[in-house]
């Protein structure tokens, strides 16, 4: 009985043991580059934050937030756990640039600095600044488009105070969520399997009508006009044609939001 | 005024940062644990393997 149970340990170590080794293979490095891509540009947002609080007080403390970005950075990338390290960055990273960004957007608008925020930003290329770009290329690219409705927009001007603001929700990658999607149980969620995650940008893809989508992973949400509005949501989160959407599976319908990575 | 010229956190989100900061060292030193573990498991699996 003992040795019966030892076995099953040892045999279930095995299987841990292999699946280390299927993570590092080949095919893994390509898929890991995006990943390291993605830790640098975080990386150097870091440091434009970094150059945002110099001179402050707080100067010291936000480098030391830097390095030691970097040496996690460099340690798990170091041992090919490139995974982890884009898990660890959507956990602490990405909410750490938010929230700081914000303290110092409000910093420098209370100084009466609001010509020099853009200004500054545009000039360090920061994460935000590309993303400015970005929707900048799309908004110069609508009116060729829709030729027919460049003259409704003129006119829309005249009543400027009446013209709704539109904006994209700013949501987080829950990361430890798993989603049941279809009647037979299937879960998807932000650790699943490249498989699993195959499966369901295939699913959708069917559902939904559409192609070349991305998974990126679960996010709590409250959605507009529903029966339940009260309570917050955990729905998928893809990513489509250069941007990031957050799926309603029953209905079939897509939500535009944005999230703090900068080519999602 | 000139001494809160430099300050551009409050206190609250002063603590937050060195939170923060606790938070990354515990990670690595976690990510460094891991590692020992991860060394003796297998030392001790690699023994009783020779042992049986």
């Amino acid at each position: 009985m003992i040795k019966k149970l030892l076995h099953l340990l040892f045999g279930l170590h095995g299987i841990t043991g292999n699946r280390t080794v299927a993570g590092s293979a080949e095919g893994d490095h390509i898929k890991s580059l995006p990943y390291i891509q993605d830790s640098h540009r975080r990386l150097a947002a870091l440091g434009t934050l970094c150059s945002r609080y110099k001179g402050s007080r707080h100067a010291q403390r936000l480098k030391a937030v830097l390095d030691k970005t970097q040496q996690i950075h460099a340690y798990l990338v170091e041992r090919k756990r490139v995974h982890e390290l884009e898990l660890f960055h959507v956990q602490y990273t990405d909410h750490f640039l938010a929230a700081f960004s914000v303290i110092a957007d409000a910093h420098e608008r209370h100084n009466g600095k609001i010509g020099a925020v853009p200004a500054a930003a545009a000039k360090n290329g920061t994460w935000d600044s590309n993303e400015r770009t970005r929707y900048r290329q799309v908004v110069q690219a609508a009116p060729q488009r829709h030729q027919q409705v460049k003259k409704v927009a003129v006119d829309l001007t005249l009543s400027e105070a009446e013209v709704p603001k539109l904006h994209l929700p700013q949501i987080a990658i829950n990361t430890y969520s798993k989603i049941v999607y279809r009647q037979d149980a299937v879960e998807i969620g932000f650790t699943s399997t490249a498989e699993e995650k195959e499966a369901f940008e295939a699913y959708v893809a069917a559902q939904f009508g559409i192609a070349d989508i991305t998974y990126v992973g679960n996010a709590l949400v409250y959605m507009p006009a529903q029966a339940n509005a009260r309570s917050a949501e955990m729905l998928p989160v893809i990513h489509w044609h250069g941007a990031p959407y957050v799926l309603l599976l029953e209905e079939a319908r897509l939500f535009a939001v944005r999230t703090y990575r900068a080519n999602c | 005024m000139a001494a809160d010229q430099d300050k551009i956190l409050s206190q609250e989100q002063e603590q937050l940062l060195e939170l923060y900061l606790q938070k990354l060292n515990t990670y690595l030193e976690g990510l460094q644990e891991a590692e020992k573990v991860q060394v003796e498991i297998e030392t001790q699996h690699l023994k009783k393997i020779l042992a049986e």
